[in-house]
């Protein structure tokens, strides 16, 4: 199981604690491949696309709207 | 790596007038038709017939559609963005620039938008404007990175980062009002918001124009000129441009 990771040090947590999941492009369950955009989150006014690290399943945990910290883990993709 | 360093990086640029600011996004946030190889670091410029460029949460409010036919009918069709907060009109009398930078360059966001903020800075002090930055909540589409001049946003900021090509892509992009009339600029976004009531309103009075600021009226072919100096280096790179801005290349 490969962790979906916001990375640490994306943005200045000291400045703007926290970011949100804006939107997942994959149903929970979902086959994915290492690379597909599965994932953006927003951070103020900056978007960012959150790749799949590898092939396999996604699992979501954290949803939609959720909220999120540089280093929150958000799913994982399981390569079975 | 300082912004100060990422500033003096050469930017290849590229300046063209869409025939829509849909396309124009198409351009800048999924560079579509763009010249230049993923990693190369560039500056797009481009205008637009006027439009509202609506930000993701906008896309999400219950009433958007309504919204968005209304503003339409009114000569202000809605292109949807992948960054912002809010609504932002551009026009013939708006500048857009779009600071695309591979990540692996050691980009982060603040170096990003530290350079953008720069630029636009710097593009207002040749016009003997000097302006702050800081949230204009007044405004549209209120940020951090606004750039003011006597309390009237005369620029906005926001950044996306995908992927171009094999590169993750940082692209800074910057709205800019060079001569434009506030009070249309804050209609179009207040009717846009109207059956919204928790939005707060857009004021005239909140927004400024480079034309103003600099006591002339300055038009966007100039403003480009001095950007497009700006961001020349002393050894030219490729200046691909299209339509009234210039010579094709």
């Amino acid at each position: 199981m490969a962790d979906i990771v916001i990375p640490e040090g994306l943005w200045d947590a000291g400045v703007t604690p926290e970011g949100v999941v804006s939107n997942w492009f994959y149903a929970d369950g979902a086959t994915v491949s290492k690379g597909d955009v599965v994932a953006e989150i927003m951070v103020e006014k900056s978007t960012f696309d959150i790749e799949a690290p590898t092939d396999g399943v996604l699992r979501r945990t954290i949803a939609k709207d959720g909220v999120i910290r540089p280093g929150s883990v958000i799913g994982a993709v399981d390569a079975g | 790596m300082p912004a100060e360093a990422l500033a003096g990086t050469p930017l290849d640029i590229e300046v063209k007038r869409f025939r829509s600011a849909a396309d124009a996004l198409q351009g800048q946030d999924y560079f579509r038709a763009s010249p230049f190889p993923p990693g190369r670091p560039a500056l797009l410029i481009w205008q637009s017939p006027r439009a509202l460029l609506a930000a993701p949460g906008d896309a999400r409010l219950p009433r958007f559609e309504a919204a968005a036919q209304a503003s339409a009918a009114a000569g202000w069709p809605v292109a949807l963005r992948r960054a912002g907060g809010r609504i932002c009109p551009v026009s013939p009398g708006t500048l857009q620039l779009a600071i695309s930078r591979p990540v692996s360059s050691g980009v982060t966001i603040g170096t990003a938008y530290e350079e953008m903020a720069v630029l636009v800075e710097t593009l207002l002090a040749r016009f003997g404007v000097r302006g702050g930055r800081g949230p204009c909540p007044e405004a549209f589409c209120p940020g951090r990175y606004d750039i003011a001049v006597a309390g009237r946003k005369i620029a906005g900021l926001a950044q996306i980062w995908r992927r171009h090509g094999d590169e993750m892509t940082a692209i800074t992009g910057a709205s800019v009002i060079i001569d434009e009339s506030p009070l249309e600029l804050a209609d179009a976004v207040n009717r846009f918001y109207r059956d919204m009531p928790d939005m707060p309103p857009c004021r005239a009075e909140a927004i400024g124009t480079l034309s103003v600021m600099a006591g002339r009226q300055v038009q966007a072919e100039e403003a480009l000129e001095v950007l497009c100096s700006l961001v020349a280096s002393s050894v030219p790179r490729r200046r691909a441009s299209s339509d009234q801005f210039g010579r094709a290349g």
